[in-house]
């Protein structure tokens, strides 16, 4: 963006902090779920994401900017267009599916290399906890070696978008990220 | 704040609404708009294409606004104080600030380019209209619409629906010199119509050219003729925006199964459409069709939006609410005659608002 801060929300002095989010993560992981259970919406009718969505939600008294974007294969390439002034990612992970445990580990270590992400807190959502064939959180976050990353604040946070269970611990980190970051 | 920085901030303002007012701005913007409206629909799911298209217009905007402010020697600093003061509101309209925020703001930038698409969806329809000949009886009917479309709307439709007017009159001019050669021609396809449930259409029977004429002063056209080089263009950009048309998103069975069935049919006084003499090929028959499912279901949708509900549905299609009436004649088939009827009202509806607001 040029110099007069468009695209960073200064024309419109809302009063309210705007947060940029991005929810990201491989087709089927639930991040379109994930998204509408955030706003407080129906979560049964949801198809794969063709484009993108974006929602805002309110939380401790900040304005979440939520973009949720498709993640099949073909759509991943247009990804790194929607990382720009970024403010937070958010990964998410079918924890039942261990066969793409490789691919979405991949896909998430190429991200964080992006440079327009650098240095901005990373939450991964272990999702879809309620299947009985999920892997526990701790596992993915070995499996993704999490605990590598130096340079970035990271928590992962084993959750159901399905049943909503987790998801505000996930928040609350998120939020309190947020209020670290502005001291 | 000091008095004096006040004045400050309000030359400031002043300023630059008096820019945002003027054609340095209004016309790349608004043929920005124009050429890229097209494939913005209001699905809540946003295609990847929007963001190219967006990134386009934020940079645009942004180098508008630069050249601009420095010619007038106004710093960014100064620009954003203004902009976000109160006076900014007070001192523009919103439909100009729209324009500049949008570039900011994603949301604001598709809501702004879906009503585009529509009105020149509208604009596309007129058109039509205007070389079959025919206007509508009246207008009084089918105002429910309308009503349902927020006056913040049709602040955002009337400059250009203004703009269609004049365009609408060389329409009328060349459909003068092409009356003549007007002739039935019977259509190949027989579309099963969906009702529109909320518009209550009245049309006269009418099956005489003269008769139809006769119904034209009732449609505010009879302003003067400006044929300005800047007219013809726009007719231009209409007319290839006919000639592209997008594919009626309502394949997709979803929208459809899902709609309402608020059918005011008893109302409804569908008469015989008093559309006669199309001359339209077959190919542009098809795609007034494509138009009118396009239109029809992109307007639906807005309204729904507006409902601003999390559970409401699109409004239906209403397949099998057919009214009961005489068999097509020798022209369009009878839904296809109808259906016409409506867009023309529509359109005619939204010039109507424009021209009795000026
Ligand atoms: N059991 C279970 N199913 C879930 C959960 N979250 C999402 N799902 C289901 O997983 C499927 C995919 O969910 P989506 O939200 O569409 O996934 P997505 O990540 O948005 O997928 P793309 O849009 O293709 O990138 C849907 O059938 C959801 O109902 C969960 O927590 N538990
Ligand atoms: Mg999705």
């Amino acid at each position: 963006m040029g110099e007069l801060g468009l695209g960073r929300s200064k024309l419109k002095g809302s009063p309210e902090q705007e947060l940029r989010i991005v929810l990201l993560g491989l087709d089927n992981a639930g991040k379109t779920t994930l998204l509408k259970r955030l706003a407080s919406e129906e979560v049964s009718t949801i198809t794969p994401t063709q484009g993108f969505n974006i929602k805002s939600v309110h939380s401790h008294g900040l304005k979440l900017n939520v973009w949720d974007i498709g993640g099949q294969r073909s759509i991943r390439p247009y990804w790194k267009k929607y990382l720009g002034s970024t403010d937070l990612l958010i990964y998410v992970i079918d924890s039942a599916d261990q066969k793409r445990f490789e691919e979405t580990g991949q896909e998430l270590a190429e991200l964080t290399e992006d440079e327009s992400l650098t240095g901005v807190p990373l939450l991964v959502f272990a999702n879809k906890q309620d299947l009985v064939t999920a892997a526990p959180a701790a596992e993915i976050a070995e499996g993704l070696s999490l605990h590598t990353y130096r340079d970035r604040e990271w928590q992962i946070q084993a959750c159901s978008a399905l049943s909503g269970e987790g998801v505000q611990d996930g928040m609350n980190w998120i939020s309190s990220q947020i209020i670290n970051r502005k001291k | 704040m000091a008095a004096e920085e006040e004045d400050d901030v309000e030359w400031v303002v002043d300023t630059i609404a008096g820019f945002l007012r003027g054609p340095a701005w209004s016309i790349p913007i608004l043929e920005f708009m124009e050429h890229n409206c097209e494939v913005f629909d209001d699905e809540e799911e946003s295609k990847l294409s929007y963001t190219e298209i967006y990134q386009e217009y934020q940079a645009l905007v942004e180098r508008l606004l630069e050249d601009y402010l420095k010619e007038v020697g106004i710093n960014e600093e100064k620009f954003q104080e203004a902009f976000s003061s109160p006076l900014a509101k007070t001192h523009t309209s919103q439909a100009i600030l729209q324009t500049v925020l949008a570039a900011e703001d994603f949301r604001l930038f598709k809501k702004m380019m879906v009503q585009k698409n529509i009105e020149m969806q509208l604009q596309a329809i007129q058109i039509i209209k205007e070389r079959n000949g025919v206007l509508p009886e009246c207008l009084t009917e089918g105002s429910d619409v309308f009503s349902e479309i927020e006056q913040e709307e049709m602040k955002v439709l009337r400059e250009v629906l203004r703009k269609s007017k004049e365009e609408y009159e060389i329409e009328q001019e060349r459909k003068r010199t092409e009356e003549a050669r007007a002739k039935l021609k019977a259509p190949d396809v027989t579309h099963n119509f969906p009702g529109d449930s909320r518009e209550a259409v009245k049309v006269k029977e009418s099956t005489e050219r003269a008769e139809d004429s006769e119904e034209t002063p009732k449609c505010p056209l009879e302003g003067s003729h400006k044929s300005t080089k800047e007219d013809a263009k726009r007719v231009c950009a209409v007319q290839k925006g006919t000639e592209n048309l997008p594919q009626p998103s309502c394949t997709k069975g979803k929208e459809d199964t899902k709609k309402r069935s608020a059918g005011k049919s008893s109302e409804n006084t569908v008469q015989k459409a008093g559309v006669k003499g199309p001359d339209l090929s077959e190919t542009e028959k098809q795609q007034l069709k494509q138009r009118e499912d396009y239109l029809k279901k992109k307007r639906d949708l807005l309204l729904a939006t507006k409902k601003e509900s999390k559970n409401n549905v699109p409004p239906p299609p209403n397949t099998d609410q057919k009214e009961e009436e005489s068999p097509p004649k020798e022209g369009m088939s009878e839904e296809k005659q109808r259906l016409l009827q409506k867009r023309k009202m529509l359109a005619e509806k939204l010039k109507e608002e424009v021209i009795s607001k000026r």
